[in-house]
């Protein structure tokens, strides 16, 4: 299980685009484009290297007006589907 | 390339061999035609009985017996060609065999700085895309098999062209009535094709389509790419895009809205080959954009048999 503390940096052979309110992350390395939820288009915004997952869940937490804890279990659950499927690595 | 090539390392990397033979041929696809140098008489005949009228005979086969086996046999001039390829011999040495039996045919491509190298059965290609001049070498001598090998290489050649240059997209999809659902293998291009035809409506291709912005609309223009359907049962005429359609055999029908990222992802992913180059993934995203933000999009769930098409022309 990742570290709240942890940074989030997209592998490089990954590009994300945000359209509306969802987005889409393609992986270049296997030509796939998959579309993102709302939510985890906003945390893919907001992991840029700089800043914890715990930072990016007390900032979502405002943004969609939702239980910090609840939050934050849910940003670490994508983090690491993310990285499981080489979108982004932690560091 | 070891897949195919008994040794890789000495793939081509000039556009440069002995030819098959003097003769040349240009193809239209998409509106551009694409010329084709150094085939023997009978090359120019396996072409020709493949593309028939989209084929023009340039120069000596446009005066030779060949020219009266199909196609226009009008002649065309160099300068016409949006790409020109050049085909030449190779010993059968280079190429491993392969057992077919139980083999789905794949190409290997790889995509380095502008130039695309691919591989597979029997066939060796390099293309240089900024000048669009390539070579294809081959050992093949059946003109049966000789058509489908220039076709592999057409075939992403028009994917770069019409991205790079063409301003549209090759799109693994059926098309019809200018409905385009695009899929990938077994999502359903075929049977909501051939739904089509049923219900007497125009069909462009059941596998893969181009569109391209004309003035201010976007249209699907005619390939002979096909997947299940004959050539013969396909509309000759280009459509205007209505709509992008994801399809979805389901047990009911049923139409919702797709979302812009939806459409983009699908769009996207049924680009192909240039969804593999990475130098290409933000002119693909951008143009796939451009498309889904012009007409409508939609969901359909659909059923084996049912009457689609009223839904799609209330949305």
């Amino acid at each position: 299980m990742l570290d709240p503390n942890t940074t989030l940096t997209l592998d490089r052979q990954v590009r994300f685009r945000r359209f509306e309110d969802e987005g889409i992350v393609i992986n270049q390395k296997a030509a796939e484009a998959v579309v993102i939820s709302e939510v985890g288009t906003r945390l893919i915004e907001l992991a840029d290297g700089t800043r914890t997952l715990r930072e990016c869940a007390a900032l979502l937490s405002e943004e969609f007006d939702a239980a910090p804890d609840v939050i934050e279990q849910d940003v670490i659950r994508f983090a690491e589907q993310l990285v499981e499927a080489g979108i982004a690595a932690p560091s | 390339m070891e897949r195919f090539l008994v040794e890789p390392a000495l793939f081509p990397r000039r556009i440069s061999g002995e030819t098959w033979g003097t003769e040349s041929v240009t193809i239209d696809l998409a509106g551009d035609r694409y010329r084709i140098d150094g085939l023997a008489s009978w090359q120019v005949a396996s072409l020709a009985s493949r593309y028939g009228p989209r084929m023009n005979f340039v120069g000596a086969a446009a005066l030779s017996g060949t020219a009266t086996a199909g196609g226009s046999g009008r002649h065309i001039t160099s300068g016409d060609a949006v790409a020109t390829l050049q085909v030449f011999r190779a010993p059968r040495s280079d190429f491993r065999e392969i057992d077919t039996r139980g083999w789905e045919y794949w190409l290997d491509l790889q995509w380095d700085d502008n130039a695309l190298a691919i591989a597979g059965m029997r066939l060796m290609a390099r293309v240089d895309l900024a000048s669009m001049r390539g070579g294809i070498w081959t050992c093949v001598d059946d003109p049966d098999e000789f058509w489908g090998l220039v076709e592999n290489v057409l075939r992403p050649i028009l994917a770069a062209q019409l991205l790079d240059r063409g301003n549209g997209l090759l799109v693994h999809s059926a098309a019809a009535d200018g409905f385009l659902f695009p899929s990938t293998s077994g999502g359903g291009k075929s049977t909501i094709a051939r739904m089509a035809l049923d219900a007497g409506l125009p069909v462009l291709s059941d596998d893969l389509n181009a569109i391209v912005r004309r003035e201010d609309q976007w249209m699907i223009l005619p390939l002979p790419f096909t997947g299940d359907l004959l050539e013969r049962e396909l509309s000759a005429t280009p459509q205007r895009l209505r709509a992008i359609v994801a399809i979805e055999k389901s047990t009911d029908n049923a139409l919702r809205n797709m979302p812009a990222a939806a459409a983009v992802s699908l769009l996207t992913r049924c680009s192909p080959y240039v969804n593999q180059d990475p130098q290409r993934t933000d002119a693909l995203v951008s143009r796939a954009a451009e498309i889904a933000a012009a007409v409508p999009r939609a969901m359909l769930a659909f059923t084996m048999g049912g009457n689609v098409w009223p839904i799609l022309n209330r949305a």
